[in-house]
């Protein structure tokens, strides 16, 4: 233990590689509404993470064949462009990247009022220009930006965040380093005001104990990134308002 | 206090908007007594027990009698798929076009070719079934000269204004004709095109902003500037 391989992940007053506490998130700015040309979209950073999300529709579907009778259908692209790790990704998609685009689909759909267009499609796009550990999850996160920004009716916005296990302690929203070097990796996102979990994934050990201690830390950090989501949505579109009524609110 | 938002404020899905008894309007979902927005909105409270959730984005959904504004896109074997800026794609049948039964020979590009405009009235729409449209009315039909204005649908009622003031203010002001359809395409019609181009100004104008609180006044401002402005532009010229 401590470290596999050597790499020290903590130092002496078990701070972190970045200085952060083991309960404390990277740094998190999140903007939407970024791109003219799609619907809906987002910008993340958080930490060395940046990501962009567009998202298209509802629209028709193309094929037509793969079109529900009675609900919308929600399709996710996650690919990650060939400059956002240090070696150069290739920019087919990977296996890696056609599983990610599937479980972000899937931690976003229980969000989404699907039965409200049906024989349509919503298309989410979510490229990754500079990645450094828990792109899934920071990918959520402006996902369900993105498409509250495209008009799409919700029942919550989903946020997400990593905890993980790094010399035998658990730490939250872990970075590139701590996820190669950790001894575990587990992507949570939830639906922040139900408190409902909609993704869920392990890597490594984890005692009974430190799963219900993940899902508490995990609760606590995705109550920030939702305060940040609706503080981005709301500045987004306050501020058109603002202008037209001079700083006031009309009676 | 039931109603849990300010006034103007913009909410985000799944935002508490009113608790108990007092009317929600717009795109909202209950569950027990907790109302919540349902898409990206601004909260207007209109009564002490009263909200109204304008969506700031909306796609348009096809309503039975909409006068909407589509663009030819494809001719099939008996009828024109017609673009009407919505999720769905609209259908017009030959038998809406013409008064008798053809024939199949027919060369249909020859009466509405691919990029036509048409003025057309849904005559029926479910979500199991792709709009139907027709042309068989007064003042519906092609388009042969105008300008097209593009708008987010959400922002058609504002055009239209409190009984149609806006669009009859707009009329008048500038001598122009207004079809405003309801998918979220104007088209301007107007003898002089100066007059077209600050008539489209007008309009885009003032579907920039998310919520106008009065729209019949924000209209009067932005034509005087913009004619203000042209004639300093002209009597320069």
């Amino acid at each position: 233990m401590g470290g596999a391989e050597g790499v020290k992940l903590l130092d002496e007053e078990g701070r972190r590689l970045d200085g952060r506490a083991l309960n404390e998130l990277r740094k998190c700015r999140i903007e939407a509404g970024v791109l003219k040309n799609a619907n809906g979209s987002a910008y993340i950073e958080l930490g060395r993470n940046k990501i962009l999300v567009a998202v298209y529709g509802p629209r028709e579907v193309h094929p037509r064949h793969e079109a529900l009778p009675d609900r919308m259908l929600l399709r996710c692209k996650y690919s990650m462009l060939p400059f956002s790790v240090p070696d150069r990704k290739n920019p087919a998609p990977s296996r890696r990247e056609v599983e990610l685009s599937k479980v972000i689909r899937e931690a976003l759909e229980p969000a989404i009022f699907l039965e409200e267009y049906p024989r349509t499609t919503v298309d989410v796009y979510i490229e990754v220009i500079e990645a450094d550990g828990s792109t899934r999850v920071a990918s959520i996160t402006a996902a369900s930006v993105a498409l509250a920004d495209a008009g799409i009716p919700m029942r919550d916005l989903v946020a997400g965040v990593s905890v993980g296990k790094i010399e035998g302690k658990l730490a939250i929203d872990i970075n590139g380093i701590e996820d190669q070097y950790g001894e575990g990796d587990m992507p949570i996102a939830m639906m922040p005001r139900l408190g409902e979990i909609t993704l869920i994934q392990a890597d490594g050990r984890f005692t009974r104990d430190e799963v219900v201690q993940a899902l508490q830390m995990a609760r606590e950090a995705i109550a920030k990134l939702y305060e940040e989501q609706k503080r981005a949505l709301k500045e987004k579109y306050s501020r058109i308002l603002e202008e037209v009524e001079g700083g006031e609110v009309v009676r | 206090m039931p109603i849990r938002v300010s006034n103007g404020q913009v909410v985000v899905p799944g935002e508490l908007v009113a608790e108990g008894r007092c009317e929600v309007l717009g795109p909202h979902f209950s569950s027990g007594r907790r109302h919540y927005a349902k898409v990206l909105s601004v909260a207007v409270v209109e009564k002490p027990r009263r909200v109204r959730l304008i969506p700031l984005k909306r796609s348009y959904v096809p309503v039975e009698g909409d006068v909407v504004i589509g663009k030819v896109v494809d001719i099939g074997p008996t009828s024109w798929v017609i673009d009407i800026n919505s999720p769905y794609m609209a259908l017009l049948q030959v038998s809406e076009v013409f008064p008798r039964p053809t024939t199949l020979q027919r060369d249909l590009s020859k009466i509405l070719k691919v990029g036509d405009v048409v003025i057309a009235k849904v005559l029926s729409f479910d979500f199991a079934h792709d709009p139907l449209l027709t042309i068989k009315e007064s003042k519906l039909g092609k388009v042969s000269k105008g300008l097209l204005v593009e708008i987010p649908p959400s922002r058609v009622s504002r055009i239209i204004g409190r009984k149609g003031q806006v669009v009859n203010y707009l009329r008048d002001v500038l001598g122009v004709e207004l079809v405003v359809g309801r998918n979220g395409r104007v088209l301007v019609v107007g003898e002089d095109s100066e007059r077209e181009a600050v008539a489209a100004y007008v309009i885009k104008r003032l579907c920039e902003e998310a919520y106008v609180p009065d729209p019949l006044a924000a209209a009067k401002q932005l034509v005087e500037e913009a004619l203000s402005s042209r004639g300093d532009v002209s009597g320069r010229g």
